[in-house]
Formats: structure tokens, sequence, C-alpha cells
């Protein structure tokens, strides 16, 4: 059908595509910090699916992308926001714009990370560190060094993670917020090296400095590994009310993922605690917010410990039902630890049931995954394990409870 | 008055029971008073109500007399005659616990005749009135159970409105949801009568075609002519014939006997407001039942119906429908994943999901649905310009304007001062145009009384995104 019209209509709708990117951008600045309303991210979208193929709009469009990049990712987008960086990605090539290059790159990286993709988020890291310094812009080189460090730590490199931090620091002004971001790894790496102490000591001149600046996400990342280190350290009130304050904060700012791991922690400290009520509590808050956003790692770890909040009420049916949806998750990602250990856990809520033919076959692969851990302390603590389970097998000895470790 | 389920044999004798008891009482009538037997007997009697149920129950027991006398005799000396049980059972020569059974089986006897006697009424009624209606373009309704039982409610509700209007985008499902309530009301609501009146003037066959319809455009007075001609059969109208003359006939006979008269397509109207007044008139009992694209809503005595478009599901099944009836095996045997790119690039238009089942008789799915997103193919033009082609000439350019912003809001809708800035057109320009959007059924205003949103259709998006694609 052939419309008429009075009117040049493909120039009236190439201006209405700039309007809307413009209207879309000014929803977007009235909401700082926090996550825009679900309304105002499907219009942004919806204005980038039309201004990613004008090029006339570029300006305006590498405008709204970096301004949507961290709120999507704040607000637990991933694969489909995805897509909108790459396009931008090859748009900005097209356009000869570098330094949006640099930027998307680094929220692509972002995002690979967060999906778990370490290599993929390494590579682009990469790109965009030497586009930032191509550009001699300290600031995002530093900001790039600091989730290099992430990675590299994700991936057990703790030297080079090390090395990326320092270089990284190394690049900032005493008082810059993202200094805030650097304790935070160097932080983590004293946790995976279990200095508590020292790490919770980081956490804390992390947590001082962004209250300084007012940074509320950096914030409540604060708080939140303040808490888990806390914990660590037996100052059960203090881990309490830091991961309360982090969980809030996520909450303003409409972080649900961060939330829902706070949570999840906060329901961890409960159970060591012995309060599994209130650990449920949490951990049921956390799982719908894991599945909605497709963070399989995570909603593996809140099954797993929703299982053991379930042993220790000895509501082993309810255990068990927890217990197989982490034993699947876990067959789907590469991390035979976690996985013998939910295996253990479902051979045990099996085994108190007197269900022994349902736990002879996952202590049967429980015992041939401990080859492939790597860290013998682990699998010294899960050979003890698989013991007793072993002996509960045989006999009716009742074992210690298994407790997962984020 | 409850109306009496007749095919419910065990509450037509208790009925019936209930009826012989007061034959002698003004409250006779009450319980049977509801089948069309016994209304039919009342309209031919000049003695009253009570006379007419006596007249006909009396016929039903001489009926009963000629295959069963021994019965009906029990059954008149109880209760026409008023005589206590064991003065009948010994004149019966039987026990009295004998005459209760035999009392029983008469009474069931009984109800079995008046029920057949209904049944055939009844039948002759659908018959008659089935007849107005034009056929079905569907053989199963999909999405509106909910709708139809509201409207069929609605419409019968003495208190209720009595001007209704169907309204939404060509396609949508109007004339098939007035169809299957007035279809219903046939069935199962024997206060009404009904008719059709279509002003239809052309179709969109499923195989791609706009056909005119026989016959040149309404005008009130065809309308009124149609009208009285289905509804006043066997009484002569006036010559020459006009609106002034018809209105006191047809009034007379829709007070008198109420009826649900549709009429179809009021769009193809030049000038609605023509008809209203009359319509009003020959109002209450009898109800109208309009459908149309444009909205009315500057009538505050009319009742809105907006006709939605269909849920994903009920899509599928319509796709899936439509793929058993063409017998296209693959459709059939697709998953929902593999259909669900139909529902995404026409919504729930039913006239276009048929449609997309249509060609892929002879397409590939993905051919058809590039079609439908490039306005390819003689089909799918055609369907485009029997939806949208009326509207869009009657635009002014602020509307046809407002119009081409809607690619650009998302599937919940737009806001005012979101098109006001995508449009930069002034509040008052914008105001006038989506009014006209709205009436004409191209936009639709979703919301509450706090926050109004401003949407499209699916088959308009996809419309004006194949417009804007050929723009860019």
């Amino acid at each position: 059908m052939a419309i008429t019209m009075t009117f040049d209509p493909t120039a009236l709708f190439n201006d209405y595509v700039k309007n809307n990117v413009e209207y879309a951008l000014q929803r977007l600045q009235t909401n700082n910090v926090r996550t825009p309303p679900l309304t105002d991210q499907e219009l942004a979208l919806q204005a980038l699916a039309f201004s990613l193929n004008l090029a006339s709009s570029w300006p305006l469009t590498r405008r709204l992308l970096l301004a949507l990049a961290p709120k999507m990712e704040q607000s637990g987008h991933r694969q489909e926001w995805h897509t909108y960086l790459l396009e931008g990605l090859h748009f900005s090539q097209q356009a000869g714009d570098r330094r949006t290059e640099a930027e998307l790159r680094f929220h692509l990286g972002l995002l690979y990370q967060l999906m778990r993709r370490f290599d993929d988020a390494e590579k682009q890291y990469e790109q965009a560190l030497e586009l930032f310094k191509q550009l001699d812009e300290t600031h995002g080189q530093a900001r790039t060094l600091n989730r290099l460090a992430i990675v590299a730590r994700q991936k057990r490199r703790f030297d080079l993670a090390l090395a990326r931090v320092e270089e990284a620091e190394s690049l900032l002004a005493p008082d810059d917020t993202e200094r805030a971001y650097c304790y935070l790894v160097r932080g983590s790496l004293c946790h995976d090296r279990r200095e508590w102490a020292e790490a919770a000591g980081y956490f804390r001149r992390s947590l001082e400095l962004s209250e300084k600046k007012r940074a509320l996400r950096e914030m409540a990342w604060g708080h939140a590994n303040l808490g888990m280190a806390l914990r660590h350290l037996e100052q059960m009130e203090e881990s309490e009310h830091h991961l309360k304050q982090a969980i809030s904060l996520f909450d303003d700012i409409g972080d649900p993922v961060n939330k829902a791991i706070s949570l999840m922690n906060l329901g961890n400290l409960y159970l060591t605690l012995e309060e599994p009520e209130k650990a449920l509590d949490c951990y049921r808050q956390a799982e719908p917010i894991f599945r909605e956003t497709q963070d399989i790692m995570n909603e593996a770890k809140v099954c797993n410990n929703i299982g053991m909040a379930y042993r220790h009420l000895k509501r082993w049916n309810e255990a068990v039902t927890s217990y197989v949806r982490s034993v699947t998750l876990w067959r789907q990602l590469d991390n035979p630890v976690l996985l013998e250990n939910a295996l253990l856990g479902l051979a045990i809520a099996y085994l108190s049931q007197d269900h022994k033919e349902s736990a002879r076959p996952l202590l049967k692969e429980a015992e041939s995954l401990l080859e492939e851990i790597q860290d013998p302390r682990s699998q010294d603590f899960f050979r003890q394990e698989l013991d007793e389970c072993l002996k509960m097998l045989e006999g009716t000895e009742e074992t210690a409870v298994v407790e997962q470790e984020r | 008055m409850n109306a009496l389920n007749v095919n419910d044999l065990e509450q037509l004798t208790q009925a019936l029971r209930q009826a012989l008891s007061q034959w002698h009482t003004p409250q006779v009538a009450a319980p049977l008073a509801s089948l069309k037997i016994f209304r039919a007997g009342r309209s031919s009697s000049n003695n009253g109500v009570e006379q007419a149920v006596r007249d006909v129950l009396d016929d039903m027991l001489d009926q009963l007399a000629a295959e069963q006398a021994e019965l009906a005799t029990l059954l008149r000396q109880r209760y026409l005659e008023c005589r206590p049980m064991s003065e009948v059972a010994k004149e019966l020569n039987r026990s009295e616990a004998s005459a209760y059974r035999d009392q029983r089986r008469a009474l069931e006897a009984l109800a079995r005749l008046i029920q057949d006697a209904e049944m055939q009424l009844r039948s002759a009624r659908t018959a008659r009135l089935e007849q107005r209606l034009e056929p079905p373009t569907y053989d199963k309704l999909f999405g509106v159970h909910d709708l139809l039982e509201s409207m069929f409610n609605t419409v019968r509700d003495p208190e209720g409105p009595r001007l209704f209007l169907f309204v939404g985008m060509g396609g949508i499902g109007k004339t098939t949801l007035a169809d299957a309530l007035v279809r219903r009301i046939i069935e199962e609501e024997h206060a009404f009568e009904v008719g059709w009146v279509s002003a239809r003037d052309r179709v969109f066959r499923l195989w791609g075609d706009i056909v005119p319809t026989s016959g040149a455009p309404l005008t009130p007075e065809s309308v009124f002519e149609r009208m009285a001609e289905q509804l006043l059969s066997g009484i002569p109208l006036p010559t020459p014939f006009t609106v002034e003359a018809v209105m006191p006939m047809l009034e007379k006979h829709l007070k008198r006997v109420p009826h649900v008269v549709v009429i179809d397509n009021l769009e193809t109207f030049e000038d609605v407001n023509t008809l209203l007044p009359y319509l009003r008139q020959l109002s209450n009992p009898s109800r109208f039942i309009l459908t149309s694209r444009l909205s009315l809503h500057g009538e505050p005595d009319v009742h809105h119906l907006r006709v939605p478009e269909l849920g994903a599901e009920d899509a599928l099944a319509l796709i899936r429908h439509e793929a058993r009836n063409r017998n296209i095996d693959y459709m059939l045997q697709a998953s929902d994943e593999e259909l669900m790119p139909i529902y995404q690039a026409v919504g729930g238009n039913p006239l276009a999901l048929r449609l997309v089942v249509g060609q892929t008789y002879v397409h590939a799915l993905p051919t058809v649905l590039e079609d439908l997103n490039m306005a390819r193919g003689r089909s799918v033009e055609q369907l485009y310009t029997y939806i949208f082609h009326r509207a869009w000439t009657s635009l002014d350019e602020v509307s046809q304007r407002t119009l081409l912003s809607f690619p650009l809001v998302p599937q919940r809708g737009a806001t005012f001062d979101h098109l006001a800035h995508i449009t930069k057109l002034d509040p008052d320009s914008l105001h006038d145009a989506l009014e006209i959007l709205v009436r004409l059924n191209l936009v639709e205003r979703r919301g509450n009384m706090h926050e109004v949103r401003f949407t499209i259709h699916s088959l308009t998006r996809s419309f004006l995104k194949e417009q804007v694609a050929k723009w860019q």
C-alpha cells in the first residue's frame, strides 16, 4: 500500500529518531546513579534500536549508549544489552570514534566478566586499555586495569592481579574515587589468601573513601565485602550490620544482582549462627533474582545453601529438591569444588532419610570428582566428608554439616 | 423471573407440579412462564396470562390422555379438581402408595410432552432468527469467552445500557463477537428476538482479495428499510419509504417485542450522528449493538467495548486450528517457538493470523513473514489496504505526522510528554491528533486516572515499520 503524504517522511522520521534519543537521555539524567524505571529502560532501548541505524544521529546515540551502559549492567541486563553494545562498538569503529570505542569495550568487558566469559572479558579490557593509552586517558586506564585485576583473580592468576591493581594505583590521584575499587581488589586478594584481618582493613579503607565521595555503589560494595570478611573474623554483629547496609544501598540504587549476593551472604551468616529460618528467608529473596538474571553460578550457590538450611531444620524432602537443583546447575558449570560440595550435601540428605540407593551413585560421582580438585586443603576436607558419608552408607553415623564457602 | 432449563427434566417436572398445585390461583403461571410454549399461548389468549397457561396445560393433559388416559385422569382429579389422593386412589382402584407413584410418572410424562413441544418451538425460532444473520466466518471462538459472557449478561440487564459499540481495528473480530453474542441470545435468552443489518461495503477474503459487497453504500434510509424488512415481515412497508414513516412501526414493534439488533460496520456511514437519534428512539427495552472501527466517545449513552487483540496463547491456538482446517501438516506440528514469529509480526489480529496461515499453503513461513514486514505480495498489500487505507486517507497532516512517530514508541506505550518531545508538535495540535487517532482506533489509549499511555497494535506497528524501512 503506497502512503501518500504532503511532507517528506524520511526527513521527518529521522528527526523523530533524534528527538527520541534526546528524550531518552533527558529521562536517564533524572535518575542519576539509580537504575531508571523499566519504562525508561524500554524507551531508551527502543530509541537505540532506531538510532543505531542512522549515522547522522551518532553524536546523540553515543551519549545515550554511554549513559545507559552502567545503568543496564547495574539493573542486571546481560545478553540483550550485550547486543546493543556490540552494535554501538561497530558504529563507533565506523565513525572513527576511539573514545567511545574504548568506553564500549570497557562495558562489554564488564558484561562478559559478569557472564563469566573471562577470556572474552580480558580481550575487551585489553583493547580498551590500549585505546585509553592512545588517548592518554589515565582514569580510563586505571578503571580498566582494576577490572583486569578482577578477571586475573577469577582466573586464579593472583600475581598478575596484584600487578594490575598496583599499576592502576600508580595512575590515580590520592583521593580519586577509583582508589576505592583498588582497595576492593586488594581486599579480595587477601580474602582469597584467607587473610581476613588484612582483607577487612582494605574493605574499610574502600568504604571510607567512597563514603567521603558519596559514591553509593562503591559504598555498597565496601559494606558487602567488609561484612563477609568480618564474618570470618567472627565479628558477627558487625558483619550483619554491614551486610544489611549493603542490601539497603543496593536496593536503593537498583542493583538486584549485588543485592541478592549480599542477601545470600547474610543468609550464610545466619546459618553460621544456627538460625536456619532467618537464613532461608534471605536465600528465598535472593534465589528468584539469580534466576531472573540468569546468573547460573549464584543460583547454584543459593540452591546449595537452601539445601543446607533445610538440613539444619531436618526438612529432608525440601533439602533434596534444592540440592538436586544445585547439582544440576553445577554440572553445567566448570567448578569441581562446588559440584563436589553439592553432591555431598544431596547424598547426606538422602542418607538421612535412609535412601541409600539414591545416595550411592552420587557418592561414586563425588569420589571420582575428588581427583579434579587441585587445592589440597579442599581435597582433604571433601575426602573427610566423603568418608563420613560412606560410613553412613554402611551404617547410620551422623555427619557434620558441610558449609559452602563463597 | 428465573429462566427454566427445559433440558432438565427434573427441574421441569418440579415446576410443572408447582404450577398444577396453584391451578386455581393467579400464581399458576409463574413456574412455567419463561417457556416459549406458554408465552406463545399468552399472545393468542385474550384472558390473561394465567388462563393462557391453564389453556396450554389443558391441551397437554389432553395429549397425555390420548397416550396414557389413566395418568391424565389422575392429574386432572388431583390438581384441577383438587381431590385428595386417598379418594383418587380408591376410584382408580389403586393403593395410595401406588397412586403416588403413578402421580410421579404422570407428572414426568406431562413434563416430557411439554419439553418436546418447547424444543420444537425453539428450533423453529432458532431457524427463523438465524436466517437474519450472515453466515458465520468462524467455526470456533478464541480468546473472547469471558468477554462474550460478560456482554451476554450486560445486554440482558434491564437496567443496563441500550446502545453498544464494539470498536477496534479491521480484522480484530468485532463482527465475530457480535455474531457470537446474538447466536447465544437466540439459543439462551428467549426474552429477546434478534436482527442484523450489515453496512459492510467490502470484504477481505482470506486468499487476499478485497471484494466489494453488493449494493450502494448505506444511508439511514437503507438501514431502516433493511431493518424493517427483516423485523416487520408480513407487514406492508410505507411507500414511498421514508425513515419518518417507518419509525412509528418499528418503534411499536421493538417496544412490544424486545430485540437485540446489530448494525455491523458502522464506520462506512458518512455521518453516524444522523443515525443515533433514531436508534435511541427505538431502544429500550430493545438493544442496539454497533460495530465500527471508529469510537464514539462523544456519545455518553453509548457503551464502548474495545475488542482486544488475542494474547499469544490464543493466537497460537487460532493458528493451529486454522492449520488443522486447511490440513497444513507442518504448521500443525510446529512448536510454539516456531509459530511465535507469526504472532510477533501481526500481533493478535485474527484476520491477519488467518491470512498468514493461508499463505503458508503456498509459501514458506519466513517468506510470508518477510512479505508482511516488507508489504510485499498482493495479499499482504491488500490486507494493509483493507485495514489501513481508509483510515490513513481520512487523516489530516498533523495526525499523519503523529502516527508516524509510533514505531519509536515502546510496546507499553508513550506518555503525552514523550510524544510531544518526539513530534515537537504544540500540545493542542498533538492533543487533537491523538483524539482523532484514538477515535479511528489507529492508536490505543491505555492507563488509568493518573497516567495515560498511547500505543499501537502490533499489526499497525509492522505496517508503519515497513513504511519506515522504505524511507531509511
